[in-house]
């Protein structure tokens, strides 16, 4: 039995990884098309390099994620640090919207957005499409995760260790610092650390959201396959597994490290 | 908090900490579902505006039978993958809850769910083309090419590849938190291999399971980029419609529709699930 | 401090039910009772992490309506003992003089008198989760005190500890509060304790207070069943009036003064006295009863006696000695109980 499960898992492993595999190995392929490998070549990264398109293209992705990573823990931590604390009127009907960026297919986000953007158009004049609007669109979603997130590693927390630190002649302001956030914390990292891995794969929302100028990673991958698919998006997606492999194996280790 | 303090100050507690995320959660997700539930209502005018009078007529076309269809093979989809997945997905998840090396085998298989769904996605595109690799595989034995691509079939073995640990990681979870003295009792009490697995293990996963379908479903149902790359044309769903309408075909009011219908149907799916797992099912889904 | 007509619900529960109660200063107070009679409820309302619904909290004769906790003037010790886990014991100690802005110098000053307070000196530098039950316990304490409150509220801070550190600290936190003059508002469910360590006890049960005053007071002089029933154990005879005293289903007993209306007589059990048969007991409030089980506790002996339909328990102590009185007896003996009539309680339920 154990010997079977075995090798299902090993085939799923291979199953996971072959597409990946493939599409690394096709970037050193020195032919355009096909699958024959005719020769080890770095040319397509060169390629990928000497794009300015690309590097733009890198930076507003870049500028994006961070951006509304920064923004959404913010609001997201506060957000469930009220959660939690207090109990307010609208405070069921405020998680239930929680909800909503999470499950909801991303396809609806997109549209619900794309359409709250064109009536603020006709109403206020703007905005338009642009990098800020995919900044506000993606700190959407990203903000019901972090809550989410926060909230869980919050309720972890014992209550009396904040009532302590009041008891001890700290106001609001002050155990929130010195206390709360500081126990708090693993949760608002892990929530950060999920908002920008959001942002970065982001396509769908981005999609609905972007305007000309404001192209990201993933919609260029997506607009270079429509128009068929050219080693250099090879080469970049490798580029991007391989980013994503070393910062994953490298949170793997630190937190082997900090038993 | 019940604390003694004045109502003023309990006041700018509760608005310093809930007021900035509230509110953008009312303005960017609440106000936009209103603005969808308003635009679905509307008209199309000639230049793709949006025009009164108000009306259900959006949602009577969504009754006519292309779009039925689209919104069935969308289920169909679902179904499948989500099938599939668990196929896949289920005893996974047990060999590498019992393997020593866990956390290891479990970044191995973040590794992928990590990596941009979109370069997974046209991975299979790659592989499954006239020149990719499985022809070339195929071609080697003297069979093909054959055309994979664009098919149904892609569409599902995409889809399944991309939503798999999705399915895997809740159902780990709830692997993990398996009492497998129940097994040892089912044992004891003569139950064979197979009959003490059905009794005692698969009982204690089935929140696992449940997440793990929700997680697979909802999405592959919902995504129109796996049946824009792979099924060109060939495999519409409720996704590709809806991108549609606010693509090439710009009839704005009946996407709303159609994203009112999905949604609806969604959070109906999720409703369903909380009766069934409780406030608990629905927190650990996240 | 007072508590005046205090109430307080949650939602269906009603955790306080009208308590009135003075708390004086300098004294050793304990809020005794069950789980579930309030006395936790009633500590938060004094920190101030709770509100009544009805009735006022008195503290320093001011009050402390809409008072949080970092306005009062008491601190807290918390039943798992809140130690922030990434401070360190100086760090937690400090905590409360932080806020307060001191500069460092007495900050330094004042941590190093806390820790010699409790004993911990040389422990500064380690963190919550590197030190026993016991150690978390004084640097709570610590923590608390260093503030130099005028009360410290102290909610059942050794009931996580084991039997030879409770009553190793039960004695150090008297001497404590003796040296330092503070109030203390101890909770606790352990009657041992309370009687052991308070100078006024306040017993209570479904969020009301069914007796206060001092140990022996409420131990020998209990004012109804519940009370006498909870501080150690009770012999309970009901009792109609006579002209001896009282008619009881032992027959009719001598009282201090005789009954009025029908009534519960209490007995505690070290109050019976035993002797054998044959011997000469003094000639009133006599019952004879066969022996039918024997518990040893080391100390003592607890005879369980069988009168006729009654059963009755009766300790003696292990002296060695051979006085009337320190006699042991054996599974089934007959025995002779006398019955105080100065022990014999009154209780109108």
């Amino acid at each position: 039995m154990r010997r079977l499960l075995s090798l299902h898992a090993l085939l799923v492993y291979l199953f996971l990884y072959l597409p990946i595999l493939v599409i690394a190995a096709l970037s050193f392929n020195e032919s355009r098309r096909g699958v024959r490998f005719t020769g080890f070549t770095l040319d397509w990264y060169r390629a990928l390099f000497q794009d300015p398109r690309v590097l733009e293209y890198f930076l507003n992705t870049l500028v994006v994620a961070f951006t509304s990573t920064l923004v959404s823990t913010v609001l997201g931590t506060l957000l469930a640090l009220g959660l939690v604390r207090y109990r307010f009127w609208g405070r069921g009907f405020l998680t239930y919207l929680l909800y909503i960026p999470v499950v909801v297919p991303d396809v609806v986000m997109g549209v619900s957005l794309l359409l709250l953007f064109a009536f603020a158009r006709e109403l206020l004049g703007f905005p338009r499409l642009s990098l800020l609007t995919v900044i506000l669109g993606h700190i959407t979603f990203q903000v019901a995760f972090v809550t989410l997130v926060v909230r869980s590693r919050l309720l972890l927390l014992d209550p009396a260790l904040e009532e302590a630190a009041r008891d001890l002649g700290a106001r609001g302001l002050q155990t929130f610092l010195y206390v709360t956030l500081p126990l708090a914390w693993p949760g608002v990292a892990a929530g950060a650390l999920l908002a920008l891995t959001l942002s970065l794969d982001d396509f769908v929302v981005t999609f609905f959201t972007a305007g000309p100028g404001a192209t990201t990673l993933p919609l260029y991958i997506h607009s270079s396959v429509k128009l068929g698919v050219s080693p250099k998006v090879h080469a970049l997606s490798t580029l991007l597994v391989g980013l994503s492999a070393f910062f994953l194996a490298l949170g793997y280790a630190l937190s082997r490290r900090r038993i | 908090m019940n604390e003694a303090a004045t109502p003023r100050q309990r006041l700018l507690r509760v608005l310093v900490t809930v007021g900035p995320g509230g509110l953008w959660l009312l303005l960017f997700v609440l106000l936009p579902t209103l603005l969808v539930l308003l635009a679905s209502l509307m008209r199309r005018g000639p230049y793709g505006e949006l025009l009164g009078p108000l009306g259900l007529h959006n949602y009577l076309r969504l009754l006519e039978a292309p779009y039925l269809e689209a919104f069935a093979q969308s289920l169909w989809v679902g179904a499948l993958a989500t099938l599939l997945a668990a196929l896949l997905g289920y005893p996974l998840a047990f060999y590498i809850a019992r393997h020593p090396r866990r956390d290891l085998l479990l970044l191995l298989l973040l590794i992928p769910f990590f990596t941009n769904f979109l370069i997974r996605v046209y991975a299979w595109l790659v592989l499954l083309q006239k020149e990719g690799l499985l022809n070339a595989l195929l071609l080697a034995f003297g069979l093909g090419p054959y055309a994979f691509y664009p098919s149904f079939a892609a569409v599902i073995l995409a889809t399944v590849y991309t939503f798999l640990p999705f399915f895997v990681l809740p159902v780990y979870a709830s692997v993990e938190r398996v009492d497998w003295q129940l097994l040892e009792a089912a044992y004891d009490l003569g139950a064979r291999p197979f009959r003490a697995f059905l009794h005692a293990v698969l009982p204690q996963t089935y929140p696992g399971l449940f997440a793990g379908s929700v997680l697979v479903f909802i999405p592959a149902m919902g995504t129109f980029v796996v049946a824009d790359l792979l099924g060109a044309g060939r495999v519409v769903l409720i996704g590709n419609l809806i991108q549609q309408q606010f693509g090439l075909t710009r009839d704005w009011p009946f996407g709303a529709a159609l994203s009112v219908f999905l949604m609806a149907f969604v959070l109906l799916a999720l409703y369903l699930y909380r009766r069934l797992q409780g406030e608990r099912g629905l927190e650990d889904l996240v | 401090m007072r508590l005046e007509g205090v109430r307080k619900r949650y939602g269906e529960v009603v955790a306080l039910d009208g308590v009135d109660l003075e708390i004086r200063r300098g004294e050793f107070f304990s809020l005794l009772g069950p789980s579930g009679c309030g006395k936790t409820t009633l500590l938060r309302l004094l920190a101030g992490f709770e509100t009544p619904d009805a009735g006022r909290v008195l503290i320093g004769g001011k009050d402390m309506a809409g008072v949080p906790p970092y306005e009062r003037p008491v601190n807290t010790v918390f039943q798992n003992y809140a130690l922030f886990p990434h401070m360190t014991v100086a760090g937690n100690i400090a905590f409360g003089l932080r806020m307060k802005g001191l500069p460092q110098g007495e900050i330094r000053k004042k941590v190093a008198w806390a820790l010699e307070l409790v004993d911990l000196l040389g422990l500064e530098g380690r963190y919550p989760r590197e030190l026993s039950g016991g150690q978390k316990q004084r640097v709570a304490l610590a923590r608390a005190l260093v503030l130099e409150p005028q009360v410290l509220l102290l909610d059942e801070p050794l009931s996580a500890l084991d039997l030879k550190l409770r009553q190793e600290l039960r004695v150090e936190l008297m001497q404590l509060q003796r040296r330092l003059g503070t109030t203390f508002v101890f909770v606790t469910h352990d009657q041992e304790e309370a009687l052991v360590m308070s100078d006024r006890i306040a017993v209570m049960r479904a969020g009301r207070v069914e007796q206060v005053g001092l140990p022996d007071e409420v131990y020998e002089r209990p004012k109804n069943r519940f009370v006498a029933d909870f501080l150690g154990r009770s012999n309970f005879l009901p009792a109609r009036p006579h002209p001896l005293g009282a008619e009881t289903p032992l027959g009719p007993l001598r009282l201090k003064s005789p009954l009025e209306r029908e009534a519960l007589l209490v007995i505690r059990p070290e109050k019976i006295r035993l002797y054998p048969k044959g011997a000469t007991p003094p000639r009133e409030n006599l019952v004879v009863a066969q022996v039918e089980e024997i518990v040893y506790t080391g100390a003592e002996n607890q005879y369980y006696l069988r009168a006729g339909e009654v059963r009755l328990l009766a300790y003696t102590l292990n002296q060695d000695l051979q006085e009337p009185g320190s006699e042991e007896f054996a599974y089934g003996e007959e025995v002779i109980c006398y019955l105080p009539p100065e022990n014999l309680v009154v209780i109108h339920e």
